[in-house]
């Protein structure tokens, strides 16, 4: 792009070729055609308005003055002098530098107005330009990144700040870095985070404005070195938050999208590993239970076909709730809920873990009044089957566990109480996480470091909290809250 | 019912062969398919009294097997599935099967289940009477047949079961529990979602407006009851 001269410099040449061209219009006037005063007239006039159409007011204005002093030097009499006469060309006199001035400014005004019709065609063209840039943007640059540089590529801008909000993160482009010689780039983020949030930027030599969609901050955008009018900045800055918009809400959808697409994936292969296990279970159970049915066989071949059918049953109820504890682990959590007395889901619970109970005291305490609780019962006895088997693995083998269930307010808490060496206050927040073990019983007891994770899931499925109380040395007591059923009635169904 | 001939679809073969030799000691005709297409096709050249149908099959999965069969005709259907989750169940009884059984399953349990819809319910012991007609519909005992406004519908076995049974004890609430065990037979009570499923589907087909029900009204927690008009042909 060619160099421009500086604005004054221009006028300074304009206005000086307007008296070079007056002189030389009156010497051939004057010298080599001889014409009349008229006909000067009109000839100085047609280099005013040559000079309006071309060069601007300061030039056809000078142009008028060198004229009216020539006119009168060369053309009125006496001729050689800046004297006049005669009181009617005093008349003449200041009519040609009227009209001269007069025509100087209207043509200089439709100038203007070409000029800035023509600017604002350069600015709508620019910021078209600008907008398709944005629209067909590469994905592997941030967009924040993109903005800047296709606001310094598209308005020729030598230094262009973007600050993009929600990462609070800004880019630049443009060779002059940083925008303002004055202040380092860091300082600089610091006003554009200022402007953003909807605050002033100091004097600089840079233009600031904030960048925001119906009232809310995006980020903030720092021009300089580079003529904008404020229509075309706010019209940049509104692209450029659009834009960002567009990829905010892209961005999200993608990631619902993705989250939706792992679930599918994670429960279509969660079904797969069922079905495999589940097949040849049902095979053995199915032949297994037709020939015990058949009673033809003696009492060992009976024991023998029990126990077959027996360790089926227990090796379907883990497939079932390895698969049950691998879904609630990847956040698959739904829930059947039905009226439930937790009186029988403790007596369900304390059934299944007979063989590990092996005779343990197990005191339990459930008022005859406690109200029932709209719950998934095979969840929630999940929990309790995860919190007693706990309580029996972690305390010594013939101390006692207590179970107990109250009604607080709105509440029903269950308990699970062990005599064990209790948790430390360190580890107690520690021990819901995902894989934590405690650090005494890690590497003693078996266990994955889920159990307590997936008792949490369930709970808050439910809308109610768990906990435990522990000092160490006297046992630990685990605590769950299930919100109280409110009655409903069931008539759709 | 002994002698009943049924159809195993399974695409698995030694469940197809475990059941095969079972169920034949039993005194059952056992065929059987080892995909849904194939169903069809052994469904159209012969007569069974039931279908055992694995939900879970590569191609035509049991779900659309089961609807293509209850397309044309009211066979007893039992599905056989690994997953135990309520809205499979729903889906399975939706699409027309009259019962679900979860794999693994023991064999007493299925063949009870098996003669559970084998059995047709003694209704005119019952009730005494072989035909109830109301507000221009009628229930015909004697054909297993329901006509609503001159047009025959199409009744599977259990659903002209339960609304026989609930015609022929109008006006009073009936248990949940009395109910299952009423069509299923003994070894039901507590599964509540056949009733719901079977009521709604007897409610598409005979009540003008099934989200607004006239004839078979719920009894929240306790069971239905029905609501016969006072002229009626009972």
């Amino acid at each position: 792009m060619p160099m421009r001269p500086h604005p004054f410099i221009a006028r300074l040449v304009y206005s000086l070729s307007a008296m070079a061209v007056v002189a030389a219009v009156t010497y051939l006037d004057f010298r080599v055609l001889g014409v009349n005063s008229a006909t000067a007239a009109l000839l100085y006039l047609l280099v005013v308005l040559a000079f309006a159409a071309k060069a601007g007011i300061e030039a056809s204005v000078t142009a008028s003055v060198a004229s009216v002093f020539c006119y009168n030097f060369f053309f009125l009499p006496p001729v050689g002098t800046l004297n006049i006469a005669d009181p009617e060309n005093w008349v003449a006199l200041l009519a040609f530098l009227i009209t001269a001035v007069t025509a100087s400014h209207l043509s200089a005004q439709a100038r203007k107005q070409a000029e800035e019709a023509s600017a604002g065609r350069r600015e709508m063209s620019k910021l078209y330009e600008f907008s398709r840039a944005l629209m067909l943007g590469n994905s592997e640059t941030k967009l924040g990144g993109q903005i800047a540089q296709q606001i310094a590529a598209v308005f020729n801008a030598p230094s262009v700040s973007f600050y993009a909000l929600n990462e609070d993160m800004t880019y630049h482009a443009g060779p002059v870095e940083p925008l303002v010689s004055s202040h380092s780039s860091s300082e600089v983020s610091v006003i554009l985070r200022v402007v953003a949030k909807g605050g002033n930027a100091p004097q600089l030599p840079a233009k600031f404005c904030a960048v925001s969609l119906g009232g809310r901050p995006i980020g903030s955008l720092g021009i300089a070195g580079v003529q904008f009018s404020d229509t075309a900045l706010s019209a940049v800055c509104q692209l450029a938050a659009i834009a960002m918009e567009r990829a905010r809400v892209q961005e999200a959808v993608n990631r619902t999208e993705s989250a939706r697409h792992n679930e599918r994936l994670k429960s279509t292969l969660l079904d797969a590993l069922a079905h495999e296990f589940k097949t040849p279970l049902t095979s053995i159970k199915a032949a297994v239970s037709t020939v015990i049915s058949q009673r033809s066989h003696d009492a060992m071949e009976n024991e023998l076909l029990t126990i077959v059918e027996e360790e089926a049953d227990r090796l379907t109820e883990l497939v079932t709730e390895s698969i049950k504890i691998a879904r609630i682990g990847a956040g698959h959590i739904q829930l059947h809920k039905q009226h439930t007395a937790v009186k029988a889901l403790i007596v369900s619970a304390l059934a299944k873990l007979q063989n590990a109970c092996d005779g343990r005291p197990i005191l339990v305490s459930v008022p005859e009044d406690l109200p029932e609780v709209e719950i998934d019962p095979e969840l929630i006895e999940l929990v309790l089957r995860q919190l007693i088997g706990n309580a029996l693995k972690y305390s010594p083998a013939s101390a006692a566990i207590q179970v107990s269930a109250e009604q607080q307010g709105e509440w029903l808490t269950v308990h699970v109480a062990d005599e064990g060496p209790g948790i430390p206050e360190s580890e107690q927040v520690s021990v819901f996480e995902k894989f934590y073990r405690g650090q005494a019983g890690r590497h003693r007891i078996a266990g994955t470091g889920m159990g307590l994770t997936i008792a949490r899931e369930i709970v808050q499925a439910h809308g109610g909290e768990i906990g435990l109380e522990s000092v160490a040395g006297k046992g630990a007591r685990f605590s769950f809250t299930l919100p109280k059923v409110a009655p409903t009635g069931d008539a759709a169904r | 019912m002994t002698n009943a001939k049924i159809l195993v679809v399974d695409d698995e073969p030694q469940i197809r062969r475990v059941m095969k030799t079972s169920l034949t000691a039993q005194g059952y005709i056992i065929m059987d398919a080892k995909s849904g297409e194939e169903a069809l096709e052994v469904l159209r050249r012969e007569h069974f009294d039931l279908v055992l149908l694995d939900m879970n099959m590569p191609g035509m999965n049991g779900l659309e097997t089961c609807e293509q069969i209850r397309r044309g005709s009211e066979i007893a259907i039992i599905m056989l599935t690994v997953r135990n989750q309520e809205a499979d169940k729903i889906a399975a009884l939706d699409a027309g099967a009259d019962d679900y059984v979860t794999k693994p399953f023991s064999m007493p349990e299925l063949m009870a289940r098996i003669r559970s819809s084998l059995r047709r319910v003694p209704l005119s012991l019952e009730s005494g009477v072989s035909t109830i007609s109301f507000d221009g519909i009628e229930i015909n005992l004697a054909t297993r047949h329901v006509s609503v406004q001159g047009t025959d519908i199409r009744f599977t076995p259990k659903e002209f079961e339960l609304l026989y049974y609930l015609a022929s004890n109008p006006n009073i609430a009936i248990p949940h529990g009395k109910l299952l065990q009423a069509i299923w037979g003994p070894d039901y009570g507590r599964e509540v979602v056949y009733l719901h499923v079977f009521v709604n589907q007897i409610r598409k087909k005979i009540e003008p407006n099934p989200a607004k029900p006239r004839y078979i009204l719920s009894e929240p927690r306790v069971g239905y009851r029905f609501c016969l008009p006072a002229k009626s042909g009972l």
